[in-house]
């Protein structure tokens, strides 16, 4: 997939945000800088494309969805860019919700392809007028109408945008019927079983999907990761070197790392060449030597596929493993004007080469809160 | 000229450059991490020591020295991005400890092992790597206190007085080395504290933790300067039973501290005039006492340095 790059203003904490995503790349700030917000403006996006704005509102809990303290006329603006198509969205918002039509254009090598103006009920077209659709957006119009071929980078940047923000433990847990008829995972992880038997029933055509998320997990969790087999239905989980069925765990049994773990590693299996995913505090219940591992696996195949993973975190472990990637480490900086920034601009790359990355935020040398508001 | 002290005891941290500057007041001394750092970052300072107990139990391995070599390179290359200059020299120093007092060469080589471990992880960036090894041997220095920075106070007795004003007179062997510390006082080496009130009344459980200094060193105690400075300073209504404080009389002592006493014999106190001399080739001045140094943190053969002086 070509770069793609995300530019917001007023969206929720987002003063200004401009950022170009590759690779595995990181994302740090004090809490409520911005990071969770970066992936519902992820979310939103892909969400906005596909579904169309109504889910796309509740796909990141509308409310509150502009910058605070702004003024009352000031939209909520997004643009994405791939290769050289330019998609824009302003969004004209209360506090509470939107006050109307959301304004839209989209360009291809600099000439406007579509274009709907802010509270406007009907879209231009080149030169046709036509009514908006009610529930789709005028570039998904356009997409679902011709299929343009200048337009697939975006169409194909958008659909493979995959947000897991918060894995639903107690459903993975507590699976109901596992099926064989699901190929991706739920951005809440609930269908994790489902998807692992799928890709273990048809290996050929999941291309080794579940082999490689076993392998991996073996990596992360050595002592009790063996193999997950799913009996009658119900998955269970076996330790390392196990021949007998009484050894295999439920997944209530199970430990909640290795649990997450799995979802991980299947999110990142189940994404297409090319694809953006993101995690939200990617450490949460890993052990330290868990995280080192998962975050190999997600570089391998974010170097073999394409793939472009996100990780915000808090983690100092996490943040050592970008030790040699400082470019792909980014800060929500306090008084910054335009965000993330990368940690290769804020420090001297070589100054920093001394030091294990999460030391320095532990010190509070970036993405720090700003501790002059005790003083008043 | 700025110069960067990185030390591993608090009072060295407070006092060092003020210490220093009495003797080269043309210069700017400061120590790391820096006082906006302490002060912004509330981090933990001053850095760790890796010569609280025998070195070669780290050889081979990483340990606190590492930080200390990271660090000073760190202060010596600068970040231009973040307004913070490079220093023009770095100084790290550490006490002896009577637990390597037999090996400083075991001590001054734990930190030639660190410098190497630092430069090794650069091996895939040479570019980076050459810019660090440049700044290590051109800027950076490892010395040490023997066997520990109160060692310093006891040639003067002013000193003492500025550190706890003792209530007893100190009684050191004829004609001592202060770096070869050892009293020569036998009530001292016998006290077994009960007359310290506060401490022996104290609960069992927490008077281990409170036991004074002098029986906290052991059968080490003649040899021990700040267990000694502290039996001087026997006070038995303080839970320690002194009032000798390293952050407070210690600091005040060690900022105005003599250094001609410490000088006064050139052969005696070298691995201090190491430190004195190697800053006064760094500054291009004369050092302002001059005689014998230590051998081990200064390192004639210049080929043979990783660091400044080792």
């Amino acid at each position: 997939m070509a770069n793609i790059t995300i530019r917001a203003t007023n969206f929720r904490v987002i003063k200004q945000l401009d950022w170009q995503p590759h690779g595995v790349c990181l994302l740090a700030g004090a809490n409520g800088a911005g990071k969770s917000t970066c992936l519902d403006l992820l979310l939103f996006l892909r969400t906005l494309f596909e579904w169309g704005h109504e889910s796309a509102f509740l796909s990141v809990e509308g409310s509150y969805f502009r910058r605070l303290g702004i003024m009352e006329d000031e939209t909520v603006n997004f643009e994405v860019e791939v290769e050289n198509i330019v998609w824009r969205l302003r969004f004209p918002m209360s506090d509470t919700g939107s006050k109307g039509a959301y304004a839209e254009e989209l360009m291809h090598d600099g000439k406007l392809i579509l274009r709907v103006g802010l509270f406007e009920e009907t879209w231009q077209l080149d030169s046709k007028r036509l009514p908006l659709d009610e529930k789709r957006c005028c570039a998904k119009v356009l997409w679902d109408k011709e299929e343009p071929n200048w337009m697939k980078p975006l169409k194909t940047a958008l659909s493979n945008i995959l947000v897991y923000k918060t894995f639903y433990l107690n459903q993975v847990q507590r699976p109901g019927s596992v099926s064989n008829l699901v190929g991706y995972l739920h951005r809440n992880g609930n269908n994790l079983w489902s998807v692992l038997a799928t890709w273990k029933n048809a290996p050929i055509r999941y291309g080794g999907q579940f082999e490689w998320v076993m392998s991996e997990a073996r990596k992360a969790f050595p002592d009790i990761m063996g193999t997950v087999e799913i009996d009658r239905g119900q998955p269970y989980l076996f330790p390392p070197n196990s021949t007998d069925f009484a050894d295999g765990l439920p997944p209530s049994r199970a430990a909640d790392g290795l649990l997450t773990g799995l979802l991980q590693l299947t999110a990142v299996a189940g994404a297409r060449s090319g694809a953006i995913i993101a995690f939200d505090e990617m450490e949460n219940q890993l052990h330290p030597h868990a995280i080192r591992s998962l975050l190999n696996s997600m570089r391998m195949q974010a170097k073999e596929r394409n793939l472009t993973i996100i990780v915000t975190t808090h983690s100092p472990v996490v943040m050592n493993t970008f030790r040699d990637n400082p470019e792909q480490f980014f800060v929500l900086q306090q008084n910054t004007d335009t965000l993330p920034v990368p940690l290769s601009d804020l420090h001297d790359e070589d100054w920093l080469a001394a030091f294990s990355l999460g030391d320095l935020y532990d010190r509070l040398d970036f993405a720090a809160p700003d501790l002059k508001r005790l003083e008043n | 000229m700025r110069i960067a002290i990185l030390p591993t005891g608090r009072m060295e941290w407070e006092a060092l450059p003020q210490a220093l500057q009495s003797l080269f007041p043309q210069h700017e001394f400061y120590s790391l991490p820096t006082e906006m750092e302490v002060k912004s970052y509330g981090e933990d300072f001053p850095a760790h020591s890796f010569t609280s107990c025998d070195v070669t139990k780290h050889s081979g391995k990483q340990n606190e020295a590492d930080k200390l070599i990271a660090r000073a390179a760190a202060e010596a290359i600068g970040d231009s991005k973040r307004d913070r200059k490079a220093a023009d020299m770095v100084i790290i120093l550490d006490d002896l400890e009577i637990a390597n007092l037999h090996q400083p060469v075991a001590v001054v080589g734990a930190v030639r092992e660190a410098a190497k471990r630092f430069l090794d992880q650069l091996l895939n960036a040479n570019k980076r790597r050459d810019r660090y090894a440049d700044a290590l041997k051109d800027k950076v220095s490892f010395h040490i206190a023997k066997p520990m920075i109160e060692s310093w106070l006891f040639p003067d007795w002013e000193n003492l007085k500025n550190a706890c004003n003792p209530t007893r007179a100190a009684k050191l062997a004829q004609g001592i080395d202060p770096e070869c510390f050892l009293t020569n006082d036998p009530i001292y080496e016998t006290d077994t504290g009960a007359d310290c009130q506060i401490w022996i009344s104290s609960p069992e459980g927490k008077r281990k933790n409170y036991r004074p200094q002098w029986i906290k060193a052991g059968c080490c105690r003649n040899i021990h300067p700040k267990a000694y400075l502290s039996w001087l300073c026997f006070d038995p209504q303080e839970k320690k039973c002194s009032h000798y404080s390293e952050t407070k009389g210690g600091v005040v002592a060690l900022k105005s501290l003599k250094w001609a006493g410490l000088f006064q014999n050139e052969n005696h106190a070298c691995f201090a005039r190491s430190m004195i001399q190697d800053i006064a080739n760094a500054i291009n001045e004369d050092n302002p006492f001059p005689g014998m140094t230590a051998l081990e943190t200064n390192l004639l053969d210049v080929r043979q340095r990783i660091l400044r002086n080792l």
